[in-house]
């Protein structure tokens, strides 16, 4: 770009709207002059690349075990086939019937999964370039970003309401950081206040059910099931869903998040929600189970929202576990026919009915 | 007994802080009258506003009303805010520069969120009381920590720059056939006064980039015009001298100490020393169409002023019996003459130029913080291609032709720049007129939403 001023006559040239047609090099130029200071001052500054090539050797380890399993599954499979045909020709031609649906349908979601978390993968890239721009002084790169997240959310949702407010308030004069921070006031923050409405009926039904349930094998199936639906709701919400399959590699990456960032916290917070809050240790253990399990799987929830929201949270914006708590703790106490202000008559009532059921 | 309740009373709030003084300071030219008309009237219009997003009390719709509202200090003009939008908005003018001091007070009713004053009261109000005055009269700041010969001192040292040295010659060779020791001759002081007005005159006239131009009531007396407190110049001071108190120089000596003690000081004293925050306004873009020695000049000028106000962490008890700034805020005006994607450029240039004095006044634990803004927006960005590049400028009325144009007034550096660079780089920032606006309607901007929650953000609680 020349340096030199220019004026011209408006009607002796053609103009455009502004509309994110800048020069990339002065951009970029820009970009590392804000970069002001030498050492990185907090953390946000300094991350550890996400993973993408895993080491050869394990490479082979993989998909030699993959091939093994399904040698051996194949074999299995044969066999059974076999002796069913032994046995009888209908039979054998049923199972192996049987046989070939499973396979079809088994590739067939894992390929669909495969692009599903391909999606995932996607939007922690265009995460990252959100981050930086965030942290940055750049101007005229952020809108198209802006688009496209829209774009993937309004598969989803009906956002077109918060969508035209930001249209309304963003000026030509905002730069990058003021325009994602419009952005994230006026559209992200009311996909999150419905993806924590979610989170909260998923994980305050489960602890009722948790709660009413007899057997324990029931209650893990429950929670399975009610924290599967939930992700796949969740991640919904926030325009980038997961199928089973995806959803493994979600969950997984919930469970690494759950367990590298707070496993120390998850003890000690769990510890204090189930034992340490005064109502739910005192009324049945069996209510106060459910409760825990339901901020468990609300702690999940959370975390599928941080790692599927297109844009991070800010201190100020995360969500946190103790908005959901009271809401969960409530919920399930009114379902077993409680409600918090007479805690005290619910006392003895539970107790009573605890023993009981003893 | 009624008067000492209502003290009592002022001064509880004040210690909630319910009060906030607001001093906008800024050498003339600077917008300091657009920015208190718009602020005032995006205040006024917070109901329908969706051009606040940054206001964070506002987009948490806890505002409830605005109104401005009569003040205690009864003897300070009102700002004239309904005459100055009435020019903006009907006549497409910018507002006179002030001649005077003047005041208003804005009441912001607004929900409180802190949960445990919640549970005292829902509702609560705050009262901002703006202040503005000539920003002439800003540059007497610095005289106040000065006797006379330091003054003398530090005139002479700033006469030799240019472009102020040439303009000064006829003034000094007359100077020159002055004996300081002398008996007082009453009316050759009043001659050379008269000249040294007319100096000071021509420097504010010119379009140098003369900046430094003190004592500010020499040019915009006010009510003082034609005292002889106004009589008064530097002198070149040589150590030899033993001066009796009859001398030419006594007298001067004597009117520049009542000059600083009577008129510089109750002023400073009354208007700014209860002042909790303060905003600096500086047009960088004058600076930078006039080049190097302008740039040196503003920086100067704005060191000395920032470095001469009373800064000071205020908790409540200092808050309830003295009152100092707890943050500055530094803003470019006029952004709107700059292509939006060399704001954060402006915001960059004025850090620089402002570096060591932001320091010195950081370190005395006060929030400094840097902004750009336009109290009134008057362009539009549009790109535009000019030797097969893609330019951003900025399109909107020349004000000095009326026509439309289309404007890119060079690249703002984000570096420190040479003097030599300074000689290469060239810029042209054009004034641009007020485009058509809407009656009652809220005046267009940029950032002034973010403004108002630097200046009194936190106190909404």
């Amino acid at each position: 770009m020349s340096d030199k001023p220019v004026k011209f006559d408006s009607d002796k040239v053609a103009t455009e709207q502004i509309e994110a047609k800048l020069d990339e090099s002065v951009l970029r130029d820009d970009f590392l002059q804000s970069q002001t200071k030498q050492l990185p001052s907090n953390l946000a500054e300094v991350k550890l690349k996400y993973l993408k090539k895993t080491s050869k050797l394990s490479k082979w380890f993989w998909v030699s075990f993959a091939l093994l399993v399904f040698v051996g599954a194949s074999y299995e499979a044969w066999q059974l086939i076999q002796s069913m045909f032994a046995i009888n020709g209908v039979l054998g031609w049923v199972v192996s019937g049987l046989v070939a649906i499973t396979l079809i349908a088994g590739f067939g979601s894992l390929i669909k999964g495969r692009i599903k978390s391909k999606r995932l993968n996607k939007r922690l890239s265009l995460r990252t370039k959100l981050t930086s721009l965030l942290t940055g002084d750049t101007y005229g790169q952020a809108q198209p970003l802006i688009n496209e997240v829209n774009e993937e959310l309004q598969q989803e949702l009906d956002i077109a309401q918060p969508i035209a407010k930001y249209q309304q308030i963003k000026q030509d004069s905002h730069n990058d950081r003021e325009l994602l921070q419009i952005y994230s006031d006026q559209v992200l923050s009311g996909v999150d206040k419905l993806a924590l409405e979610v989170i909260s009926k998923h994980a305050s039904e489960s602890a009722a059910m948790v709660a009413l349930s007899p057997l324990a094998a029931a209650d893990m199936a429950l929670v399975a099931w009610r924290s599967s639906k939930m992700l796949q709701e969740v991640s919904r919400i926030y325009g980038c869903p997961q199928n089973v399959f995806g959803r493994l590699g979600l969950t997984k990456k919930v469970a690494t998040n759950l367990m590298l960032a707070g496993a120390s916290e998850l003890v000690a917070d769990a510890g204090v929600e189930l034992l340490g809050k005064g109502l739910a240790a005192t009324i049945s253990g069996k209510v106060a189970q459910g409760i825990g399990i339901g901020i468990l799987i609300s702690r999940l929830g959370i975390q599928t929202m941080i790692l599927c929201r297109p844009m991070e949270f800010t201190p100020e914006n995360k969500p946190k576990l103790s908005q959901l708590r009271k809401l969960i703790s409530s919920k399930v106490l009114s379902m077993v026919g409680m409600s918090n202000k007479e805690s005290n008559k619910a006392k003895d009532k539970v107790l009573n009915q605890g023993e009981q059921d003893d | 007994m009624k008067k000492h309740l209502k003290e009592a009373i002022a001064l509880v709030e004040r210690g909630l802080d319910k009060n906030v003084r607001v001093c906008v300071t800024g050498l003339s030219g600077s917008g300091k009258t657009a920015f208190i008309t718009s602020i005032v009237n995006q205040l006024l219009h917070h109901k329908t506003s969706n051009k606040l997003p940054f206001w964070l009390a506002h987009a948490e719709e806890r505002i409830l009303a605005v109104k401005v509202i009569p003040y205690q200090d009864l003897h300070i003009p009102e700002f004239p805010y309904e005459e100055s939008l009435k020019l903006i908005e009907e006549q497409l003018q910018w507002p006179d520069s002030t001649r005077n001091i003047s005041q208003i007070r804005i009441s912001i009713k607004y929900l409180i969120e802190n949960k445990w004053i919640r549970k005292l009261q829902t509702s609560s109000y705050l009262n901002l009381d703006i202040v503005d005055y000539p920003g002439e009269w800003l540059l007497d700041l610095p005289m106040l920590n000065m006797n006379y010969e330091q003054w003398c001192r530090s005139y002479f040292d700033w006469l030799q720059h240019s472009p102020q040295a040439s303009r000064a010659e006829s003034w000094l060779e007359n100077l020159n056939r002055l004996d300081i020791a002398n008996v007082a001759n009453e009316i050759e002081i009043k001659n050379l006064s008269q000249q040294f007005r007319d100096f000071l005159i021509d420097c504010k006239k010119s379009n140098d980039g003369i900046h430094y131009i003190q004592p500010g009531r020499f040019v915009l007396p006010g009510d003082l015009d034609g005292a002889p407190v106004l009589d008064f110049f530097p002198v070149k001071i040589s150590d030899a001298h033993t001066i009796n108190s009859h001398s030419n120089f006594s007298q001067l000596e004597q009117r520049f100490n009542y000059y600083r003690d009577q008129v510089v000081k109750p002023f400073f004293k009354e208007y700014f020393s209860k002042v909790d925050r303060q905003l600096l306004l500086v047009d960088c873009l004058k600076v930078l169409n006039q080049g190097y020695d302008s740039y040196k000049e503003l920086q100067q000028t704005l060191g000395k002023i920032i470095t001469s106000f009373n800064y000071g962490q205020s908790n409540w008890f200092k808050r309830m019996f003295q009152p100092k700034i707890n943050k500055l805020i530094i803003a470019a005006s006029k952004s709107d003459h700059v292509p939006p994607d060399q704001q954060n450029h402006l915001k960059k240039f004025l850090a620089n130029m402002l570096l060591h004095a932001e320091n010195q006044v950081g370190y005395q634990g006060v929030d400094v913080s840097n902004l750009v803004f336009s109290a009134i927006s008057t362009t539009q960005a549009v790109a535009a291609e000019h030797n097969k590049q893609q330019l951003t400028c900025v399109k909107g009325i020349e004000a000095s032709t009326g026509k439309e144009i289309v404007n890119y007034p060079g690249k703002i550096p984000i570096e420190p720049m040479s003097k030599q660079q300074w000689q290469q780089q060239q810029f042209n920032f054009v004034d641009f007129a007020i485009p058509d606006l809407a009656a009652n309607q809220q005046l267009p901007h940029q950032r002034m939403d973010q403004l108002i929650e630097q200046l009194i953000g936190d106190k909404f609680l």
